[in-house]
């Protein structure tokens, strides 16, 4: 049986207080959501339907949650267990339609737009999970602020939130974590032990 | 690479990006120390990030770039 939104809420604000066990509970459930919702977009034929990921999150949230009984720092949460969501839902999407990991060139993706849902998935967010998940090996923070700031849009402050640092550690972090991500993908990086 | 290697090339990254543009080569080769591997990985980095824009245009995320 689907659970209420107060369920929800309260699953959300027990996370927050730092349960882990209401997370394992909470993801499930997020996830059948964002990946029904995000679906509705990608099976249209039209490439113009296409759909801002905060978006779509904020539509999940306001299904999903009883957005009367969450303050700021419950939804920064939601939104942050969104984005990690959402980056499987929208990397799965674009493996599943055949796109492999670039080799080389430069990358498409420049980290400072809205990403988009879309019928026609880019084939680089492929490139970029794979550059994310070699940064989460030697910074696994940065790799999560990406995380939160490209794939559910959070602000500093809410990222700041969701990571329990400074948003001013959070900007530090972004702005390396960009241009190592993108040193990354375009394929020139050298290797060193 | 390891974790405590990658702090020391983002304590160099930051502190270059602070330095004046004429002064940028002279501290990398004081803080990196004759370690050759370092250098090249802070100037990599220094170099891509001019070349990408750096911290300019950012329109999804407002003040937070």
């Amino acid at each position: 049986m689907q659970p209420s939104g107060h369920e929800i809420t309260q699953l959300l604000r027990a996370w927050s207080g730092g349960d882990q066990g209401a997370l394992e509970r909470l993801a499930p459930l997020v996830y059948a959501e964002l990946h029904r919702t995000a679906h509705r977009y990608m099976v249209r034929e039209s490439p113009d339907h296409t759909l801002q990921t905060s978006a779509l999150v904020n539509e999940v949230y306001l299904r999903l949650v009883d957005a009367q009984e969450v303050n700021w720092q419950d939804r920064a949460h939601f939104f942050g267990v969104c984005a990690r969501l959402m980056r499987r839902v929208l990397t799965d999407f674009a493996r599943s339609r055949g796109y492999l990991k670039r080799g080389g060139g430069s990358p498409h993706i420049a980290l400072d737009e809205a990403l988009v849902v879309s019928p026609e998935p880019r084939a680089d967010l492929v490139a970029l999970d794979e550059a994310l998940n070699a940064l989460a090996a030697i910074d696994p923070r940065k790799s999560q602020v990406v995380e939160l700031r490209f794939f559910g849009e959070l602000s500093s402050e809410e990222t700041a939130e969701v990571l329990k640092v400074s948003p001013e550690t959070v900007k530090r972090d972004w702005r390396l974590a960009r241009v190592w991500l993108l040193r990354e993908m375009s394929g020139e990086r050298c290797h060193g032990s | 690479m390891d974790p405590e290697r990658w702090r020391k090339i983002e304590e160099i990254y930051h502190a270059a990006l602070e330095c004046e543009p004429g002064e940028r080569a002279a501290f990398l080769l004081e803080a990196c120390a004759g370690d050759d591997e370092l250098l090249h990985e802070a100037e990599s980095l220094l170099t891509f990030k001019e070349r990408t824009g750096g911290f300019h245009g950012c329109p999804g995320y407002g003040s937070g770039c």
